[in-house]
């Protein structure tokens, strides 16, 4: 869901900065040709608006919700929900807490120490968001509002990835903070979309049994596809390199 | 004796016999694999095509020709091991493609009569072909309808082989999980496409002259060698156990 190029030299008149693709190359760092054709084409990407926030030292937030597209950004918490949180916390973290809570002894926190939990985005992050926030319907409501087909919505899941005009429309319906489907698709820091320094580590710390207990069940489901689905990619791959090779 | 006919046939007998030479004498991949193993079809394919290549250079062509009693009978062996490399080739991808009609259609009873039918009909053009002395390929009468037959008899056997090939094998090479084996797969298409390609615009050819024949030849020595590295790759990832390696634990994230 690119900016419109109107949109985009309003927005930088009014910051007082030059609108040639040569200043702004210079400014952010984007190849001038890059920024050429954005402008020319009258779409600029969101990466670019960011950028020249981020080189101006400009809210990335405000930056982008002066843009039709991302006005909503500010018509909810732009911090992540505690579910959302979580949702990003690696599998075998999870599984670490799990351990940690089962026996002090046998598996001391202090096994820990000094060792960072695994960085997100990693392997399924985006889909466990996804999953994170879901009513029942997300991909059906997220491809309506996009007009994009459902399986394009899961070849992007299955890469990791999501378009922000997706992640804006899974936030809009799980009804959650705009800002965060930005983070989780790395289009902004976790800083920038109102995440504390240790979000995740002190959500891992006050999480309840049940509730962590449920998230590891339900990543657990998703390991056994891709298990599945690593153990059938690698008895093909040995089938045609076993027939041709 | 052409350069232009000589030299590309003595590269692809190179890039063949070394290719077949490795997939048979690699200690890894081991001559009882590749003779008697699942991938012996495509070692046989490529000792024929070494041997059809060998009888072409013309110090081993004037060499055969004073053994068979048919002038030119060398170019008829040659073309037959090129038939019977593109009978293997094709049998043994579409089991590995997985597609029971490309194997009906290349081994099955309809491949078998096809066959039959180009073998006999090189035969036939061969005998009414006036040439008196021996010419790898029959590049001196090519002129003569017999030999524009004969030649398009070759083409086409090999464009009917590979047709059913290719939908199989560029499927693989969008789905194949290993990246060595798209790209094997997409070469494996893009020779086919390319032999295809030149079987049916064989009449554009006749109008050739001069030099310009030989730029159409070199377009299926491009097609033979993108299939050959395409199945060099395949044995290279074998080699190195790729399937293995690439796709271990799906739970690692180092």
């Amino acid at each position: 869901m690119p900016v419109s190029a109107a949109e985009f030299r309003e927005w930088l008149e009014g910051r007082s900065l030059s609108s040639s693709p040569t200043a702004l190359s210079a400014l952010t760092g984007i190849n001038r040709g890059t920024l050429n054709n954005q402008l020319r084409r009258g779409n600029v990407a969101e990466s670019t608006v960011i950028a020249i926030a981020r080189a101006t030292g400009m809210n990335v937030i405000d930056a982008l919700s002066v843009f039709s597209p991302y006005q909503v950004i500010k018509t909810r918490p732009i911090e992540p929900s505690s579910a959302e949180i979580l949702s990003q916390v690696h599998h075998a973290d999870l599984m670490a807490e799990l351990q940690f809570r089962t026996s002090k002894k046998h598996y001391p926190r202090e096994l820990r120490t000094g060792i960072d939990l695994i960085p997100f985005p990693h392997d399924g992050s985006v889909r466990t968001w996804i999953d994170s926030i879901d009513p029942g319907d997300i991909r059906q409501q997220m491809s309506q509002e996009t007009g994009m087909a459902l399986t394009y919505i899961a070849t992007q899941l299955t890469e990791n990835k999501l378009n922000p005009s997706l992640a804006i429309a899974a936030s809009r319906a799980g009804g959650g903070s705009f800002a965060t489907g930005l983070v989780v698709t790395e289009l902004i820091t976790p800083a920038e979309g109102g995440w504390q320094i240790r979000a995740r580590e002190d959500e891992l710390l006050e999480v309840s049994d049940d509730v962590l207990v449920e998230a590891i069940s339900a990543r657990i489901h998703l390991l056994q596809r891709r298990v599945k689905q690593r153990k059938e990619a690698r008895e093909y791959a040995e089938k045609m390199t076993e027939l041709l090779g | 004796m052409n350069p232009l006919t000589v030299v590309p046939v003595s590269l692809m007998l190179i890039l063949l016999g070394s290719l077949t030479f490795k997939r048979i004498n690699t200690p890894v991949l081991g001559h009882q694999h590749a003779l008697q193993g699942k991938a012996s079809g495509i070692a046989l394919s490529g000792i024929f095509l070494t041997l059809a290549y060998l009888l072409l250079l013309p110090p081993v062509y004037m060499g055969v020709e004073a053994l068979v009693p048919l002038t030119n009978g060398t170019d008829l062996i040659s073309k037959y091991f090129a038939l019977v490399a593109v009978a293997f080739l094709g049998g043994h991808l579409s089991t590995a493609y997985g597609s029971p009609f490309a194997r009906r259609w290349t081994v099955g009873a309809p491949g078998a009569a096809m066959l039959g039918i180009v073998a006999t009909g090189l035969l036939g053009t061969l005998l009414a072909t006036k040439a008196p002395n021996p010419s790898p390929q029959l590049l001196d009468y090519a002129a003569q309808p017999s030999v524009r037959l004969n030649t398009w008899l070759v083409l086409a056997y090999v464009a009917y082989i590979v047709f059913p090939l290719i939908k199989p094998a560029f499927k693989d090479s969008r789905k194949n999980p290993l990246r060595v084996g798209r790209i094997a797969s997409g070469l494996i298409a893009a020779g086919f496409a390319l032999s295809l390609v030149r079987a049916f615009t064989y009449p554009v050819e006749l109008s050739a002259t001069g030099d310009a024949t030989y730029l159409f030849m070199i377009v299926s020595y491009i097609s033979t060698a993108f299939v050959v590295i395409g199945l060099a790759l395949f044995a290279y990832a074998r080699k190195n156990r790729a399937a293995q390696t690439e796709l271990g634990s799906a739970l690692s994230i180092d």
